[in-house]
């Protein structure tokens, strides 16, 4: 693995943090369609090459990204942190196809995790539908992005790592 | 026994480490249980939660400055994608409110001279002229929690806790958290933002009441009030927060009641003015309300610091 290819998917990971912070002039329903964007970006990399961008990475995103859009600490980390957990426990194809279909679960968890968190915390059920329109554009997002990050991503480590399972140490 | 205490320190594995999986760390769990425990603390709003907010966010500001230019493009397509959707009924709009104000122009006239006849007859002390600074917006919230925007101007700049904030189109919030080079807006739409209105006449005087959504509600309006859609709003200056006479924008009916619908865009906001209003209630709210940072800089203020004149 090249310095480049380690160095570069924790800082794509962070750039998108810190572009999903910055006003882009677009209104939507729920506030929450750029800050999904990180997180497909962290699955597509994570999915492809468990690690490659590291937990306490992950969570200082979500953290940064948090404090940048004045919204209570640990939201988006917690969000994120959801989004590492997803990616690792979804198999790896080779099928672009089948990544597509195999990230559609991992990004319900994210959504579902996302709307339960801000309800507790507003203490009032959220709107769905703005977390539902956040979702078909990051599941569009996620081939494009995919394919766009390719080339930074690491190879991943072999058919093995294709699949994890709980509590199968040495 | 070895292997026991390793599972129990590795929360959950991802697969055996001879096939080249990486398991999941027990720094995975332990990141989990911080960010719970600051979900807690900023719902409590700890000032230590506060404090690190106001830290981070000044730290990354010049950062967010620089990410502008990379995202002016994208965002100038946007605007524009926007402008050309609209254009059309912008267009019917204009022509109507131009035939309109075509009525009026000749009444303004006359009401323009008999006001200079009653100002020149009373004596009247003309208000000053209230300074102000341009701000860029540097980011903006996300999410359900809040409405807000941070500028890249604070105390450095003479801004305070408390100043009212409009752009081109009206009124658009209050400073809430003012940094040494940045400050916080609290938007009009924010659950917490409570401001003080009077309707089309000075007669009718209101509440507007942010909750997070698109259009602020209207309560607590006087008895006998007739307030009817598509009237223009104004700040009272009742309480002092505000100065009288803010354009906000106009009464729109919703399913919930009577709102406003904010003649300023604020969803997409680029500059924002910052009016140094100076009022006893606003020196209070600053000493208050400010962040440590703002406590620090009271310590040693800047250009002679206090609240502007």
């Amino acid at each position: 693995m090249s310095l480049v290819r380690s160095v570069m998917p924790p800082l794509v990971f962070l750039a998108f943090a810190m572009l999903a912070a910055v006003p882009w002039g677009a209104a939507s329903a729920s506030g929450i369609i750029g800050p999904l964007l990180p997180a497909v970006v962290l699955h597509a990399m994570n999915s492809r090459s468990p690690g490659a961008v590291p937990e306490w990475l992950t969570f200082l995103g979500g953290l940064s990204l948090d404090a940048l859009t004045q919204g209570p600490l640990g939201y988006f980390a917690l969000v994120y942190l959801m989004a590492y957990v997803m990616a690792a426990m979804t198999p790896v194809s080779s099928n672009r196809l089948v990544s597509w279909l195999r990230y559609a679960p991992a990004l319900v968890v994210v959504l579902a995790t996302a709307w339960l968190v801000s309800s507790l915390y507003m203490l009032r059920a959220q709107d769905v539908m703005g977390y539902i329109e956040a979702g078909a554009v990051a599941f569009c997002a996620f081939p494009v992005l995919s394919w766009l990050l390719q080339p930074l991503t690491p190879a991943p480590v072999g058919p093995g790592a294709a699949t994890y399972t709980r509590g199968a140490g040495l | 026994m070895a292997r026991m205490r390793e599972d129990s320190f590795n929360l959950i594995r991802r697969g055996g480490g001879r096939r080249g999986r990486a398991p999941f760390r027990a720094v995975l769990g332990l990141l989990v249980f911080v960010s719970v425990a600051l979900l807690a603390l900023s719902r409590l709003d700890h000032s230590y939660v506060r404090g690190a907010r106001t830290t981070i966010a000044e730290a990354m500001a010049p950062v967010l400055s620089e990410v502008q230019a990379v995202a002016e493009p994208v965002r100038w397509l946007i605007e524009q994608a926007r402008r050309h959707g609209d254009l059309s009924r912008r267009v019917e709009v204009l022509t109507r409110e131009n035939q309109e104000l075509e009525s009026w122009k000749w009444r303004a006239r006359e009401l323009e001279r008999q006001l200079g006849d009653l100002v020149r007859t009373a004596r009247v002390v003309h208000e000053e002229k209230r300074p102000f600074i341009t701000a860029r917006v540097v980011a903006t919230s996300t999410g359900a929690f809040v409405r807000s925007a941070m500028i890249n101007a604070g105390r450095a700049q003479q801004v305070r806790v408390g100043y009212p904030v409009v752009n081109g189109d009206g009124l658009v919030g209050r400073i809430v958290d003012a940094g040494q080079g940045a400050s916080r807006v609290l938007l009009v739409t924010d659950i917490n933002s409570r401001i003080p209105v009077h309707i089309d006449t000075i007669e009718t005087r209101a509440l507007m009441v942010g909750d997070n959504g698109a259009h602020p509600r209207l309560i607590f309006q006087n008895d006998g009030a007739s307030i009817m859609p598509g009237q223009p709003v104004f700040t009272s200056g009742v309480g002092g927060l505000f100065p009288r006479g803010l354009k906000i924008g106009e009464v729109v009916s919703t399913p919930a009641g009577l709102a406003v619908a904010t003649k300023a865009n604020l969803d997409s906001l680029e500059y924002l003015s910052v009016l140094f209003f100076a009022s006893p209630a606003l020196e209070l709210t600053d000493q208050a309300g400010g962040s440590a940072t703002a406590r620090r800089a009271q310590a040693t203020p800047i250009g002679g610091g206090g609240p502007l004149r």
